[in-house]
């Protein structure tokens, strides 16, 4: 289980997170939606441990992010990151995108690690891709090949970051499919996303977020279709025009 | 002018006496590479720090570069040599064009080092690698790939600079060359003929980087 | 009481040493300025004329791929074979000269080819001369681009005069080594000098810089 519990950052004076409890459970998919600037990326970033935090606290599996004698490498690996700008490696072919944490982490001969990524670009169906380099690839590919590179890993949880918002439209398709394979398969996930119909679709749980604060979290079919917090209602609405 | 007689034959008998000279040349102009691209990496990250990594790291490099080179040579023979510390002029030229070459990369490195994007080390840490791990996976190539171009063209300054060795009795290609012209006063074809072989040098130099560097070139868009 | 051979560094010794610096910054401003227009010249040929770059590609090349000390030691040789009669400061300036103007050949071929043909066509239009033109568009668009980049080349011209010690000239590391022999003080001789090139080549380092940094800054805005 992922467990936030009263999490708050500042950047400054901004108070970016303030004051975020939530739950993800295993085999569960929340998704998270909110306007721009509202503090996100962050929350994800912080369950990663890349950004620190200032208040609360963040356990995975009981395990605290932030806590002093935590092996953060280690715990990473529970969590698989997506984001919004693929940041796939551009000196390194798909293949080894996908194997070179499974190399230097996990300490896998290159022989096996490169069998387990090149299984996992088939789960995002980019078998025939294997041996081109990023920029030879569209950013929907690019973006399979990050979410790929991810898997390997065998996480626990998923963490995305509007994976499609960069993505031209005719290719938001192919990586929503590898979502809804994951969530098939049991994986739980945290979405952030900006496609509403997505989140009511693949969510277990809908979380909205405004202004660091988490306004209103329940069943997807609740949130988006009845919400009861005036401020969802009027994001949605401002979000269906 | 017209009426001078070149005397070739003494000249090119020497021949394998100034390609000893020259491996000198590529001995010291290796190990000060050795030295130097190291070290600018280390000063790079130092300027990319806190003001105590980053000003005695910016001061080197402007003493470096703001010196004569054959400056920092006779530096470290007679300045080092007054304080009782005689080192042989093969090690004060690797060490002096070594940390010439420190000096005129670091800021080349720093930019390489900022062009990499903060996300590319975001992405490898979130994989579970380590700092150093992601340096050197992740950063590191991408750092070459920019910083490639450069490095090889400082690479054959300090092969030009190790001529500067003769000054202080190195016998590199131009100190060999200075010793056999002496013995026949044959001066014009002997530095000639040694212009030519630094020539040569220098174009083996880049075409050698060339093949090298196509491994980096890739993934480039 | 014992006799040394050395006496105490004094006074007299710290004149000659500027002295000494004042001949290395006339060196630059003499060759500085013959290599300048010689370079612009060179530079706007192979600009113009597909056959002047041909023709002048290699000496340019060679210039640049044979280490100054053994050019220096080839025209002094050359000179003294064709008996001319010229001082070691003439042959210091006609090396310094030759040698920063196979560099300033390629800052100016730059500098004009940066200049937008558009512009320059936009010119004519009005009804200026080809020469009106060159004189008041060409040159100065093309003179503000590579300024910083001349800068440097002066910069390096000020560094590279420290080789024509080696041919005898007692410009100021020349009287460095002159100072250290009679004192025996050489750490502290080579680090008055080294103050002196330092203060010479700091500002120069940093006038490109900042003009380098603000040109990037325009481009961007
Ligand atoms: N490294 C940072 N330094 C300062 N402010 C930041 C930083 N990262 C994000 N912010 C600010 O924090 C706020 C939340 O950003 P973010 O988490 O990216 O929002 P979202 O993903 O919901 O669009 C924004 O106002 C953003 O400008
Ligand atoms: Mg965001």
């Amino acid at each position: 289980m992922i467990s936030l519990r009263d999490v708050s950052k500042r950047y400054g004076l901004l108070r970016v997170l303030d004051g975020v409890s939530l739950d993800v459970e295993r085999g569960e998919v929340v998704c998270l939606i909110g306007p721009s600037g509202s503090g996100k990326s962050t929350l994800l970033q912080c369950v990663n441990g890349l950004e620190a935090i200032d208040g609360g606290s963040i356990a995975v599996d009981g395990e605290a992010v932030h806590g002093r004698g935590t092996n953060i490498n280690r715990l990473r690996q529970k969590l698989g990151i997506v984001f919004q700008q693929y940041n796939t490696f551009p000196h390194l072919t798909a293949l080894e995108n996908v194997a070179l944490a499974l190399r230097v982490v996990k300490r896998m001969p290159r022989r096996d690690a490169e069998a387990a990524a090149a299984r996992q670009l088939a789960y995002v169906g980019l078998d025939g891709k294997a041996d081109q380099y990023p920029s030879r690839l569209s950013g929907g590919q690019q973006q399979r090949v990050a979410i790929a590179r991810a898997l390997a890993m065998q996480p626990h949880y998923m963490l995305f970051d509007e994976v499609t918002s960069a993505l031209d439209p005719e290719l938001v398709g192919e990586v929503l499919q590898s979502l809804r394979k994951l969530r098939a398969d049991g994986m739980a996930m945290l979405i952030v996303t900006h496609e509403m119909a997505f989140a009511r679709e693949i969510g277990d749980r809908v979380a909205f977020f405004q202004e660091g604060k988490l306004v209103e979290v329940g069943p997807a079919s609740q949130v988006l279709d009845a919400p009861r917090d005036g401020r969802t209602a009027k994001f949605l609405g401002r979000a269906a025009q | 002018m017209l009426d001078y007689q070149f005397h070739w034959r003494a000249v090119l008998a020497d021949l394998p006496e100034l390609l000893g000279g020259a491996v000198v040349t590529l001995q010291v102009t290796a190990l000060s590479v050795i030295v130097g691209v190291p070290l600018a990496v280390l000063l790079a990250a130092c300027l990319r720090g806190g003001a105590s990594a980053r000003r005695p790291a910016r001061a080197f490099i402007e003493v470096t570069r703001n010196t004569p080179c054959l400056f920092q040579l006779y530096l470290f023979y007679y300045g080092l040599g007054a304080l009782g510390l005689n080192l042989p002029s093969f090690t004060v030229a690797v060490v002096a064009i070594g940390l010439n070459n420190a000096g005129f990369l670091a800021d080349t490195y720093r930019s390489a080092l900022q062009a990499v994007p903060a996300q590319q080390t975001a992405a490898a840490r979130s994989l579970g690698m380590s700092f150093l791990n992601a340096f050197w996976h992740v950063v590191l190539p991408q750092m070459a790939r920019i910083a490639y171009l450069p490095t090889v063209n400082q690479v054959v300054w300090a092969m030009l600079n190790s001529s500067l060795g003769t000054l202080i009795g190195l016998r590199e290609l131009t100190g060999v060359t200075q010793f056999l012209q002496s013995r026949s006063f044959r001066t014009l074809e002997f530095f000639l003929l040694t212009a030519a072989l630094y020539y040569v040098l220098a174009k083996a130099l880049m075409l050698a980087a060339a093949l090298l560097g196509r491994r980096l070139a890739r993934g480039a868009p | 009481m014992s006799f040394s051979p050395y006496h105490e560094f004094n006074w007299t010794d710290c004149w000659f040493l500027l002295q000494g610096a004042g001949r290395t910054i006339l060196l630059m401003l003499v060759a500085g300025t013959l290599a300048t227009v010689l370079g612009v010249a060179v530079g706007w040929l192979r600009f113009a004329s597909r056959a002047a770059r041909i023709l002048t590609a290699p000496a340019i090349d060679v210039l640049r791929s044979v280490p100054l000390l053994v050019l220096l030691i080839l025209v002094s040789s050359v000179f003294g074979i064709a008996g001319f009669d010229i001082d070691v400061f003439g042959t210091a300036v006609a090396i310094l000269t030759l040698y920063a103007a196979a560099f300033a050949a390629e800052v100016a071929r730059a500098g004009f080819a940066s200049v937008d043909r558009r512009t320059r066509r936009a010119a004519r239009s009005l009804g200026m001369t080809a020469g009106q033109e060159a004189r008041h568009v060409l040159l100065p668009l093309a003179a503000r681009t590579v300024f910083p980049a001349w800068v440097s080349l002066m910069l390096a011209l000020v560094k590279d005069s420290a080789l024509v010690s080696a041919i005898g000239y007692v410009e100021l590391l020349k009287a460095s080594q002159v100072a250290v022999t009679q004192t025996n003080q050489p750490f502290l001789v080579f680090a008055l000098s080294g103050l002196l090139y330092f203060a010479i080549c700091y500002p120069c380092s940093v006038l490109s810089r900042n003009l380098e940094a603000r040109m990037k800054h325009d481009l961007a805005a």
